[in-house]
């Protein structure tokens, strides 16, 4: 029971992180591998406001806001100018990695390579029955379920929700509305970098965080998204809590070594027993994966 | 002088991973950022074989690649029907989780220690020990190897390698074996920079995971990228610039632990200019509408 | 190297796949293909069989789905149910259960509606790439048997400029592919049909985007490769009264569903 529940809420944070990738990758079809550096630069700034007697209270939104305006400069001075010149995916994923790189130096350059920690000593332990959860898996599992609760009720109900999902469906038709096509984008961007935050920090607190942490995070985002089928919300997110689960269970019955094959190789099971995922639509014959 | 054969010896080493990374990318179209995983695989065999089974030079060169060329296939085989992104994302994966191998199955690698004392290269009896003498014998090995390319690139397979890569469907529709062609050329490719692998370990004489990781594949890529593909010279220009760049960083007085990350910096920029200046550094595909 | 399933011998509708006298053989026969998409039929019961040698004017309004058949008979779609059985060169092959490359490979010709010649390589380098039993597509043989993979290259080559020759379009051999007008690009793919020995050719909208003297010029040469070469041609446009003279019979799909006018 207590790997459910570990695993559960390992998996509500990589669903965050996959709805997190799949908001770009769905509706842009950028592959947004930066997202995986702007993970890594949010317990920084919120480092940052700490130890300059800021408090977290300052610091988290703080943080929230700084990736959100790096996921605006990937767009603003990357994918938005190669959409313009109709680049193919490979100029969008390359300019992606280049960033990636770029901010990831820039976090070892000002704060080091050596892994930080957010609060010291151990953390508070909750007992529920005798489930044993450290405050910080607590407060990560709540915070990610109030907020994909509240980004599918978004989803559903409201208008931009709506164009969301329109573009998460069908990219090329919505680019017909012109205009509203770029803001779209960049509130996708921004979106996506505010939540990898918020994963980040929940994680942060748990476990630390190097400058090096924000490649398996985005690649769990990755897989889930691929897991959940393209263009699927909630398939990423059911995928997250899924690959969350399965990557606890190997944990307990084989050791923490292999938690990174158990991903790739449920990965290689979904893509060849159902490669358009678990929740995705048939393809045209163009677009089959 | 010794250092400037050092630099050489690498210069030779980075030609052949350019050169089998182009075959890949330049010619058949099929980009990926699990390129040092196979290098690594390759100088962890050669590693192995050299220091546990008492193989010499060359038998572990050729295991080196035959272990690479086997991941390749473990890879390929499930995998050759995915288009462009997936298949990047899969290599994703598979770079991370070889990484994750290489670190914690301590059994055979010795994980984060790595493995030391490799013996030097060596042809029949004669060892080579010197700068120079090692330069002169990896050269002979570029020279065959780009012989090899050369034959290929010349041939109906290098031909159809080119017109899957420019168009997958209407190459189907000719009758090209696709799936058979990607399996192939991945394999080559992977075999190639495993026996590169192989010669980086007798060189260095002692090897570990940080040198096999994502962002060695990322400057992998970046050779390739910056260097142009699909013709001879890129792969030279490429793997000059890789070599060429940290020794102006270390010119202009930056010490050492600030180096490795302006190193990256600096390619993750070069990255970012390529694909805004000149993306048609990925032959082919990018057209200017 | 037989990598996918191979021919199905059993069917009793093979029995007159293989009839004496070549021209009443059929070449392609489709039974019943049923094809939906995200809930729209776009094949619904489609039946046919196509004769060897007879060209095949098929009609229909856009959206009609009759890229989507060519798709199923050259074995890039799957139909949802139904079969499709071809006959080329003598053999026998299921063709939703195929790979396309190799049906290509057995004799299926396909002319795409966007055209798709390989932009980077040249006219003749286009041409070539269809060639077929070449050893040096193996890249071990083309390293072990370079001599005899050089000789069938040059071989090949003359084939090729043949190839260019019969479409008029030898004098372009080293242009670049994505240079010419749209009827060039047109006759070199059908080119690389005749290099691949397309017994077979599936043609769609051949006359898009040409102007008058060049549809001319291209009716003439599709009427020349299937009464001089005695190819198949299953040709799909939606407007062009034009191809309607050379061919034996006029088919027309509409709602997904086909008739034979």
């Amino acid at each position: 029971m207590q790997i459910l529940i570990n695993g559960t809420i390992q998996g509500l944070l990589f669903a965050l992180m996959g709805i997190a990738f799949s908001l770009v990758y769905s509706t842009t079809r950028v592959f947004h591998i930066a997202l995986g550096a702007i993970y890594a630069l949010a317990p920084y700034i919120l480092l940052f406001f700490i130890e300059n007697g800021h408090g977290w209270v300052m610091g988290i939104p703080a943080a929230m806001m700084v990736c959100a305006i790096a996921g605006l400069i990937c767009e603003e001075t990357l994918h938005w100018p190669f959409h313009r010149k109709s680049a193919p995916p490979e100029v969008h994923l390359i300019g992606s990695l280049g960033m990636f790189l770029i901010i990831i130096q820039l976090i070892a350059l000002c704060w080091g390579n050596d892994t930080q920690v957010l609060r010291s000593g151990i953390d508070q332990v909750f007992v529920i029955g005798n489930i044993r959860l450290a405050r910080a898996q607590l407060v990560g599992g709540v915070i990610s379920l109030v907020v994909l609760g509240i980004f599918f009720l978004w989803l559903r109900r409201s208008e931009l929700g709506m164009q969301f999902r329109a573009m998460a469906d069908n990219p090329i038709l919505l680019s017909l509305l012109g205009r509203n096509v770029r803001n779209l984008r960049r509130l996708v961007f921004m979106l996506s970098a505010t939540m990898a935050a918020i994963v980040s920090i929940a994680t942060a607190f748990d476990v630390g965080f190097d400058p090096h942490g924000g490649l398996t995070a985005v690649l769990a985002g990755v897989v889930a998204t691929i897991m959940g089928g393209r263009g699927s919300f909630l398939g990423a997110a059911v995928a997250g809590v899924l690959l969350g689960l399965i990557r606890s269970e190997v944990v307990w019955h084989f050791s923490a070594r292999w938690e990174e094959a158990a991903t790739f190789i449920l990965l290689a099971l979904i893509l060849f027993y159902r490669p358009q995922g678990l929740f995705g639509r048939a393809m045209r014959l163009e677009e089959r994966p | 002088m010794n250092y400037i054969f050092h630099l050489l010896i690498y210069f030779e080493i980075y030609v052949i991973v350019a050169m089998s990374l182009n075959l890949l990318i330049g010619y058949s179209g099929l980009l990926q950022v699990a390129h040092a995983a196979y290098y690594g695989i390759g100088a962890y065999t050669a590693a192995l074989l050299m220091l546990k089974s008492g193989f010499s030079f060359l038998p572990a060169l050729a295991g080196a690649a035959i272990a690479a060329g086997v991941m390749s296939l473990l890879v390929s085989l499930p995998t050759w029907r995915f288009r462009g992104d997936y298949f990047v994302m899969i290599s994703l994966a598979v770079q991370v989780t070889i990484y994750a191998i290489m670190y914690n199955w301590t059994d055979l690698t010795n994980g984060p220690y790595g493995l030391a004392g490799i013996p030097k290269p060596a042809l029949l009896n004669s060892i080579y020990a010197t700068q120079e003498s090692i330069f002169l014998f990896y050269g002979s090995i570029v020279v065959l190897l780009a012989g090899i390319l050369a034959v290929l690139k010349q041939s109906p397979f290098g031909r159809s390698l080119q017109a899957m890569r420019d168009d997958e469907l209407a190459a189907r529709s000719v009758g090209l074996p696709v799936r058979l062609l990607k399996i192939e050329s991945f394999l080559i490719a992977s075999a190639m920079v495993g026996v590169a692998g192989g010669m980086y370990t007798a060189y260095v004489s002692y090897i570990d995971p940080t040198s096999f990781t994502l962002d060695e594949s990322i400057l992998m890529l970046s050779m390739v990228i910056v260097g142009g593909t699909g013709n001879v010279r890129g792969p030279i220009i490429g793997a000059a610039v890789l070599i060429a760049i940290p020794e102006i960083l270390r010119f202009l007085a930056l010490p050492d632990a600030i180096a490795a990350n302006m190193r990256l910096l600096v390619y993750g920029l070069l990255l970012i200019l390529m694909m805004h200046l000149r993306p048609q550094g990925l032959a082919g595909k990018y057209r200017f509408e | 190297m037989e990598i996918l399933a191979n021919t199905i011998e059993r069917q009793t509708s093979y029995s007159d796949l293989t009839d004496n006298m070549d021209n009443s053989r059929i070449i392609a026969r489709a039974e019943c293909v049923h094809l939906a998409f995200e809930g729209h039929c776009i094949l619904d019961d489609v039946s046919f069989d196509l004769l060897n040698g007879k060209a095949v004017f098929l009609r229909g309004d856009n959206g009609s789905g009759k890229t989507t058949l060519l798709n199923t008979v050259s074995g890039f779609l799957r139909p949802d149910k139904g079969q499709i059985h071809l006959n080329l060169n003598g053999r026998s092959f299921d063709a939703v259960r195929t790979q396309p490359e190799r049906l290509a490979r057995a004799g299926l010709g396909r002319l795409w509606q966007d055209i798709r010649l390989f932009p980077t390589m040249t006219v003749l380098e286009n041409v070539l790439a269809a060639s077929t039993g070449l050893i040096g597509l193996n890249p071990a043989l083309a390293l072990a048997a370079w001599p005899v993979s050089r000789h069938q290259e040059r071989r090949a080559r003359e084939k090729a400029l043949a190839n260019l020759e019969l479409v008029g379009m030898a004098d372009r051999a080293k242009s670049s592919g994505d240079k010419l007008s749209v009827g060039q690009m047109k006759r070199v793919a059908i080119a690389r049909m005749l290099q691949s020995e397309a017994e077979l050719m599936l043609l769609d909208e051949p006359l898009a985007g040409l102007d008058r003297d060049s549809v001319d010029g291209l009716v003439s040469l599709l009427n020349r490769l299937n009464q001089e070469q005695g190819k198949t041609l299953l040709i799909v446009e939606h407007q062009h009264e034009q191809m309607a003279p050379i061919c034996h019979e006029t088919w027309y799909l509409e709602d997904g569903r086909l008739f034979k006018g």
